[in-house]
This record gives C-alpha cells, structure tokens and sequence, in this order.
C-alpha cells in the first residue's frame, strides 16, 4: 500500500523528468570514472577506489538523512558491520563465491539497522543521532571482541578473487558498484517513496496529514541505508585487504556527513564531488604541506585537512545549504544565460 | 569499598554532572543539540596547559583565563553561527555544531598535537589518611566539590534568580518570551556559556587527575547518558542521571574490568531508548495531527 500518489505533483516538476536531468551529470561522472585508470598511476586508481567506497556510503547516508531527514552518526558502524560480515564469513566458510558475501553483509547491516532503528521511531527530532551514536560506540565494542577471540590484532585478512584481484579490475568494479548506487538513489528520490520521504523530512506533521506512515518510512529508510553502508563495508573489507575495527572510528561517519553536506543535503551526482573532497583534500593538504609547508609533522598536515572540512561544513550550511550542487546549478544557469545575452 | 567504589563513582558522577549539565543547557536555552560538547571538554585542559604549564602562568590566574575564553568560545559559536540560523530546520542548526566540533578538534591538534601532554600539578596532592592505612588524595575531594557546587550554583541561579525565571521563560515559549520584552539572544548566549563552561571544567577536572588528550572530546557522548535519563529537560535531572549512569557504570566496570567502560553509557542511553526514551524526569511529549 503506497500512500502517496506515483503521479508528479506539476508544479514541483514543470519541464523535464528529474531522472532526465540526472542523467548527464551520471554520465559525465562514469566518462570521467571510467577514464581515470587510462590517465592516472596507480597510485592514484586506489585513492579514487577509496573515494568510490565513499561515493557508496555518503549516497547510503543521502537517503536517509539528504531524502527522509534523519541524522545518523552510524555510518562507520555499518561499514564495520558489513566489513566483520566478510571477514568473519570468509574464514568460518571460505568457500562461499565472492558474489555473495557484499549482499550478505548487506543483511546482515540491514538487520542491525532494523533493530537500532525501532526504538528511535518512537520519539521525533534527534533521537535517531543518539540511538546510532550508541550503535557506533555499542558495535565497535562487540566487533573489538569479536576480532581479539578471532585473528587478533592483525586483523581477518580478506582476498579478492583472482579475476579482479588487479587494482584496476578492482578499481572497475567499485565504480559500476558506485554507479549502480547512484542510479537506485537518484530513482528512490522521484519513486513514491522518495517524495514521502522528502515531505517527512520538510514537515513530519504535514506528512503525516497527508497519510503517510512516518514510522514505516523512517525504518524503511534507515533499513535501506543501512544495507547499503554495510554492502560497501563489505567491498571496503576487499579494497582493503584487512578487517580490523581500529578502521571505523567515528571520524569515519562523521566525514561522510561533512561529504553530502558539501554536495549538497539530497542530491546524487553532486555527492561523487563531496566524497571526493572529504578523501582527497586531506590527502592533498597533507602532501602539498609535506612538500613546501613549513609544517613538517605528518599528523599536523592531515589535522589541518580535517579542519579545511570542519570549516566547510560551517560555511556551507550557513551560506550554501545546498551544497555544491547549487552552488555549480547557479553558475552553469548564469554561464547560460550569459551566452545567450552575448549572442 | 570507600577507595576503589565510592570515591571513582563519586568522582564519575561530578564529571557527568557537568558535561549532562552542558548537554541540558544548551538543549533547554535554544532547543539545539550539540554535538561539539566534547570539543568544549577539551578547551578547558588544553587552554590551561597553555597558560600555566607553558607560558608559566600561575594556575590561580590561568584556571580563570581559560574557564572564561571557554565560556568565551560557547556564547560566539551561539552568536556567529547558530544565531544566523534561526528559523532553518532543526537538522541545520545540529549540523553546525557538528562541523564546530571537528574545527576545535582539528584546531586542538595543531596547535597542541595528537599525542596526551602533561598539566601542571595543581600542588593539592595531599591525602587524607582514614582507618586502616587508607588514603584520599585530597584533589580528588576538591574536584568533586567543584563539580557538584558549579551544577548546584547552576541549578539555583535558575530556579531562585529573576535571570534564571527570565531563562527559563525563554526556553518554555521563545515566541512568547520575546513578546514580553525578554532578550531571548542573551538568554540563549547565557546558556550556552554556561554549557561552555560546565564542559572546559569538566576537562579540566579529569585532566588534573590524568593527561590533557584529544580522546578527552568523547567524554562529551558518555555524558548524553545522564542527561537523556534525566529527561534531557531539567539541570537537577541530570544530576540524579549523573550519579545513576555513574553507579553503573563504575559497578559495570568493576565486575567486568575496565575495559567495558567506554561502553557502559552507550547500552544505558540505548535502554533508555528504548524503554523510557523521556527519561526519568521529563514528561513525554504527544504530538497529535
């Protein structure tokens, strides 16, 4: 039972199918994506395999916090969730195929996600911000006992399969993963269930006047998100090699905040833009500092990364709430019709 | 029992005191959640390690110099920041703090680096000797004063003093107390002072008995333990909430060892959740359509 109507209110969307004006931004990204391991060392095909993994957890946090309206600081509990999912798996019964295990840690967060999502559905406002607060702090605990009765400190080691056992391989199937993310999201944000989040998170009140069942969109929202945040703490658990909580502080969740709100609170495409500024900014501050800063103290440099997106994430909510994207939707309409005038 | 129970949980219970105290102020002054909370933790310790283990100031002027640039930096985040942002929706304003709370962090490290660093010696280290050879060290008498007397003055200036009614006014109806002439910016400033203040002297209660360390900020979230059973809506609440979380969790923490201490106020505010998410004291809130 959907309780919305699946027909476009007109006034919202007067001229052109919104998944049509997402399509050329997804395009360009997947030229630019697809391009990257023909032009670049490989060195730098990880660092944008990274920013994929981000691109995947920052569009898991966009539906639930960009579309429905709810802050979550669970976001690194669920891709060690997803991450322990794999290792775990792999060395209880190593002979399941590759294909299977990223689904299954996706069930396996999507369940954990169900459980912690409940109880915050009982009160409004910020509660869910302090139910998967507790989460982080509650998983990470369990997955540290978990990793010491287990391998210990080094952590369960995980191999990719030997036909993508390459980087680049590697680096490919991140983006189609990344991709395929965005696409599902851009669609839920047009579905019926996209709209009834969007109108949840402007007015619940209103929401609910209309017939929809705020409860049953919040979970299902936190439901949704959660499985996607495990399914690329899954793939995170192959790109990296290694599972070891010591990999998913809170910093982590925090960072795929600061990463759509850059991009701006509900957009798609855009959030490829925030992930890559939450990863390469400080990878870049740290290396450009190490080489002709003054600052020669490694941690210093990356702290001063980490305040670049502190700074930003202050500036863009005060002054840019729409994030990059509106800020590039402004100038390609000014650039427009800046030609037009000229012409 | 008095040594190794009473006096850690008594001491946990004036810290959480504090930072529950910074939680409720805020939340009570403008509605807004803050995030950066354990960011002002680490104002307090941080600010008086410059002052007097750096620069040689004595602890008597640069306790006071950095308890005021703290409360400083609380009411200019209101002011320049959350200020600009009334009538936004109420994710934008938490959303803020966050990114407050990584700028303090971040700036707390470059300046003072990642590493603990030691704190001057606040030269009270006597003991006071009880029966059986045991002993008391006398700072931790004085950080357990300070903090309970610093929540109860809080606590009397808002229920006794006309400022505390004027506070409160502002906090139950911010529409109708602007309406009466009530200055709801100062108010809210107030309590984020106040807040700001709670937190850099919580730090810098547990800094003298320990380090000044950047893993100091996540002190901030375990206080959200007490002041959520509390009911997150009254000061004298979370100071019931304090003593409860911090019974439990030095309790927890001696039967299972140290290590389920960063735990234990997680798996309270989740039983909170889920079991009485207004707390002990708050009056749970109907909306109806």
């Amino acid at each position: 039972m959907q309780p919305m109507t699946t027909e476009r209110p007109a006034a919202l969307h007067a001229s052109t199918s919104p998944l049509r004006t997402a399509a050329l931004p997804m395009l360009a990204l997947a030229a630019v994506g697809i391009s990257i391991p023909t032009v670049f060392p490989v060195g730098i095909v990880n660092e944008a395999a990274v920013v994929l993994l981000a691109v995947g957890a920052a569009l898991g946090l966009q539906m639930l916090t960009g579309l429905a309206g709810q802050l979550s600081l669970g976001s690194a509990a669920l891709m060690a969730v997803g991450a322990f999912t794999v290792g775990v798996t792999n060395s209880v019964a190593p002979g399941i195929p590759f294909v299977v295990l990223p689904l299954w840690a996706g069930i396996v967060g999507a369940a954990v996600g169900f459980l912690v999502g409940l109880p915050a559905l009982r009160l409004r406002g910020f509660y869910l911000i302090i139910a998967t607060l507790a989460l982080h702090y509650i998983v990470l605990f369990v997955l540290q006992r978990v990793q010491e009765s287990g391998p210990g400190v080094v952590g369960y080691i995980v191999q990719r399969p030997d036909l993508v056992a390459d980087d680049v391989r590697w680096y490919y199937v991140l983006l189609a993963v990344a991709l395929a993310v965005t696409v599902l999201t851009a669609g839920y944000k047009v579905s019926a269930t996209g709209r009834a989040w969007q109108m949840m998170a402007h007015n619940e009140i209103a929401a609910e006047a209309m017939g929809i069942d705020i409860r049953r969109m919040k979970l299902q929202a936190f439901v949704l998100s959660s499985f996607l945040t495990a399914l690329v703490g899954g793939l995170g658990a192959y790109t990296i090699g290694v599972v070891t909580y010591e990999s998913y502080p809170l910093g982590l969740a925090i960072s795929y905040i600061a990463s759509i709100i850059i991009a701006g609170l509900g957009t798609t495409s855009a959030t490829w833009l925030g992930a890559a500024f939450v990863i390469w900014i400080p990878l870049w501050v740290t290396r450009l500092l190490g080489a002709y800063g003054s600052v020669q103290n490694a941690s210093v440099n990356a702290q001063i990364g980490v305040l670049i997106f502190g700074v930003s994430i202050i500036g863009f909510m005060m002054f840019a709430p729409g994030g990059l994207n509106a800020l590039i939707a402004t100038a390609w309409r000014r650039a427009i019709s800046w030609v037009r005038v000229t012409r | 029992m008095l040594t190794s129970f009473v006096l850690p949980a008594l001491l946990l219970a004036g810290l959480y005191a504090l930072i529950s105290l910074a939680w409720v102020a805020i939340f009570q002054a403008t509605g807004a959640f803050n995030l950066a909370t354990g960011s002002f933790i680490l104002l307090g310790p941080y600010l008086v390690q410059e002052f007097a283990t750096q620069r040689g100031l004595p602890l008597l002027l640069a306790i006071p110099i950095a308890l005021f640039l703290s409360a400083a930096a609380g009411v200019l985040t209101y002011q320049l920041m959350l200020r600009p942002l009334a009538g936004r929706p109420l994710l934008a304003p938490i959303i803020v703090t966050l990114g407050v709370s990584i700028t303090i962090n971040a700036l707390v490290q470059i300046f003072w680096g990642a590493g603990s660093r030691p704190i001057t010696d606040p030269k009270v280290m006597g003991v006071l000797l009880l029966s059986e050879g045991r002993q008391v060290p006398i700072l931790n008498l004085v950080a357990i004063a300070a903090s309970f007397a610093f929540v109860l003055g809080v606590l009397a200036l808002t229920r006794f003093t006309r400022l505390g009614i004027l506070m409160r006014a502002s906090a139950e109806n911010v529409l109708r107390a602007e309406q009466m002439g009530i200055g709801i910016h100062r108010m809210a400033s107030l309590g984020w002072g106040i807040a700001a203040l709670a937190a850099a002297l919580a730090g810098l209660t547990y800094a003298f008995q320990n380090l000044a360390s950047p893993d100091l900020a996540l002190l901030g979230f375990k206080g959200l333990a007490p002041a959520m059973l509390g009911g997150f809506q009254s000061p004298g609440g979370a100071l019931i909430g304090s003593l409860v979380v911090a019974l439990l969790e030095t309790g927890a923490v001696w039967i299972w060892g140290g290590s389920v201490r960063e735990v234990v106020p997680f798996v309270v505010l989740l039983v909170i959740l889920l079991v009485r998410p207004q707390g002990l004291f708050g009056k749970p809130t109907y909306l109806r359509v």
